[in-house]
């Protein structure tokens, strides 16, 4: 059985993201240097449109970047095969999964398709990873319902059980809390910290979600006007990068409260 | 997802059995009856006393059900992948111009053939139908491939299809034009589809094809589930989606290119049967969809052909037109429903 090494060792140098068109490439965000090396809540966030998904998706190995270094563990991104990297990164996108015809156990079950045979056989300790998956995320009583009959919330936690049955060092969530009311955004939040804390992951997530980050993540990771801004989330606040990064004439963030507020 | 798990045992049990049966009533209806019995006992290779049953069997109706049998298989399990593949519930070797394009290729090489002056007879002959046809599945496969990376509406890439489908048929009228009626006769009592006049060779050739492109599909059941959860996440669980996709697209481009070529297009089947297989198993699941696909498709032409011959009579219209018959009141349905069909 893989047991998922704790401690990652995450670095990127001088990265530059973007999308390469036929005559020059569309940069996004350039000089990106990133450094992870425990388990911790990453929230990445920035207004619309400064390359929050961008940014996670090239992490997340599902774009190509640019030009620059990424590493975990020492290796370069383009050094491991598909399936190593699915040992080490697994992923919950916006684009949620439509017709089709699976329950939820199946769809979870899934996230062992890294490990199983040709014909996605269970071992026993397949079995036993989608448990657990379905036990942390609480969706333990739905897994014999379709998915398709679910709420945005639910369907949500199955693809994060999904992710978790992959069984992997890091998790990267592109805007999980994005069709969510408020109290299942704070469900959500609670639960990376859960795995963060309790099962040793490194949670790296988009959102717009800013009190929650705020109040939640250990660390982020501030986009703005092309540059990335990476520290303690304590850090970020007291030297006030929240606020010259969102206030605006209608709101400010108050650093009392840890909340935005009227002017 | 263990393969077949214990839920669905009693289905393919049944499945198997109406499998036979249907054979058995195939064979034995047609403009001249044979008791079920007998034919029963020519499956057993037992010898019949009434020898013109018996050369009508062996000579005509049992070449014609094997015939049957691997089109319903090959043609049912591309549908299958190609809706997979695309995503799109309205995928089908036929709806998507992929048999249009075949057709393009066979015409391109029978009527054209007088100006490429190749002789008119033999297997070369037969092989060359086949690679054209082949080589015409794949190119408009390619190209609603490449279009649906762009597009992602389910209906405009059908409407695509249907474009293309008028597209080759206009090319195909434009080359009949110039062609001698001799050419062209042979180009349409090909266009007729038909299932009987092959031999054992080609049969032998027909199976070892399919089957060969069918044992491969095998080890991509797994890759073509993770691709229903979309590229990106089956990307991320670490499926090659650019070697899967080209891989499936070769396979399908090669059994419908082979299958057009030896009984011309068939409309529909690739796309009703994968739908009748997901209705009774209730699942996505290619594991379990694959060999229900295989078996479900074999029935429903089993039964196409049946119904072809006119039991009782001694008419025989075309088979295509039985298909389309099943087939095109589906897709409306299907529409209809759009909102909640699952792939």
């Amino acid at each position: 059985m893989n047991q998922p090494a704790t401690h990652i060792d995450f670095q990127t140098s001088h990265l530059s993201i973007g999308y390469p068109t036929r005559k020059e490439s569309l940069e996004v965000l350039s000089d990106i240097n990133l450094s992870v090396n425990q388990p911790e809540l990453i929230a990445i966030i920035g207004k619309n449109g400064v390359g929050k998904s961008t940014l996670l998706r090239t992490l997340a190995g599902l774009q190509p970047a640019l030009s620059g270094s990424y590493a975990i563990n020492g290796k370069q991104r383009h050094s491991y095969t598909p399936l190593q990297w699915a040992q080490m990164i697994a992923v919950v996108l916006t684009e949620v999964p439509q017709h089709n015809d699976f329950t939820v156990y199946e769809m979870v079950a899934f996230g062992r398709q890294t490990y199983t045979n040709w014909l996605d056989q269970h071992t026993i300790s397949d079995k036993k990873k989608i448990q657990e998956a379905l036990e942390i995320t609480h969706i333990w009583e739905l897994s014999q319902k379709r998915f398709a009959e679910l709420s945005d919330g639910q369907r949500q936690k199955v693809m994060i059980a999904r992710a978790l049955a992959q069984d992997t060092p890091i998790i990267m969530l592109d805007e999980p809390t994005v069709h969510l009311d408020i109290h299942h955004s704070m469900e959500m939040f609670v639960l990376f910290q859960k795995l963060v804390q309790k099962h040793q992951k490194t949670v790296i997530l988009t959102t717009h979600e800013i009190g929650l980050s705020v109040k939640l993540a250990d660390v982020l990771w501030v986009i703005d006007q092309g540059k990335i801004f990476t520290d303690k989330t304590q850090q970020i606040v007291q030297n006030q990068i929240i606020s010259q990064v969102f206030d605006t004439d209608l709101i400010r963030f108050n650093i009392k409260t840890m909340n935005f507020e009227y002017r | 997802m263990s393969p077949v798990p214990k839920k669905y045992r009693l289905h393919f049990i049944l499945l198997i059995v109406m499998f036979f049966m249907m054979w058995l009533v195939n064979i034995s209806v047609g403009s001249v009856a044979i008791p079920i019995g007998e034919t029963f006992k020519f499956l057993l290779h037992q010898n019949l006393e009434n020898d013109t049953w018996q050369t009508i069997l062996e000579g005509l109706r049992f070449p014609k059900s094997l015939t049957v049998i691997v089109v319903g298989m090959g043609l049912s399990v591309s549908g299958l992948l190609m809706q997979t593949l695309f995503r799109n519930p309205m995928a089908g070797p036929s709806v998507l111009g992929i048999s249009s394009g075949a057709s393009l290729g066979v015409a391109f090489f029978l009527m054209g053939s007088s100006w490429w002056g190749i002789s008119n007879a033999g297997w070369g002959m037969q092989m060359s139908i086949v690679l054209s046809a082949i080589v015409g599945a794949l190119g408009v496969l390619g190209l609603i491939l490449i279009l649906s990376y762009k597009i992602k509406n389910t209906l405009s890439i059908l409407i695509i299809g249907l474009m293309l489908s008028a597209l080759t048929s206009s090319v195909i009228s434009v080359l009949s034009y110039f062609t001698t009626s001799q050419k062209l006769q042979q180009y349409i009592f090909w266009g007729f589809g038909n299932v009987s006049n092959l031999t054992y060779n080609e049969l032998a050739f027909l199976y070892t094809s399919v089957g060969i492109g069918l044992f491969i599909v095998l080890f991509f059941l797994k890759p073509l589930n993770s691709l229903l959860l979309g590229e990106n996440l089956a990307q991320s669980m670490g499926v090659n989606i650019r070697f899967t996709q080209n891989t499936i697209l070769i396979i399908v481009g090669v059994i419908v290119g082979i299958l057009t070529a030896f009984v011309g297009p068939i409309a529909f089947i690739g796309l009703a049967v994968p739908h009748i297989a997901r209705l009774i198993f209730k699942t996505s699941n290619h594991m379990i969809l694959f060999p229900a696909v295989i078996l479900l498709g074999s029935i429903v032409m089993l039964i196409c052909d049946t119904l072809s011959q006119l039991p009782f009579s001694e008419q025989v219209i075309p088979i295509n037109a039985v298909t389309s018959l099943i087939g095109a009141p589906l897709v409306i349905l299907l529409i209809l429903k759009q909102k909640n069909y699952s792939i």
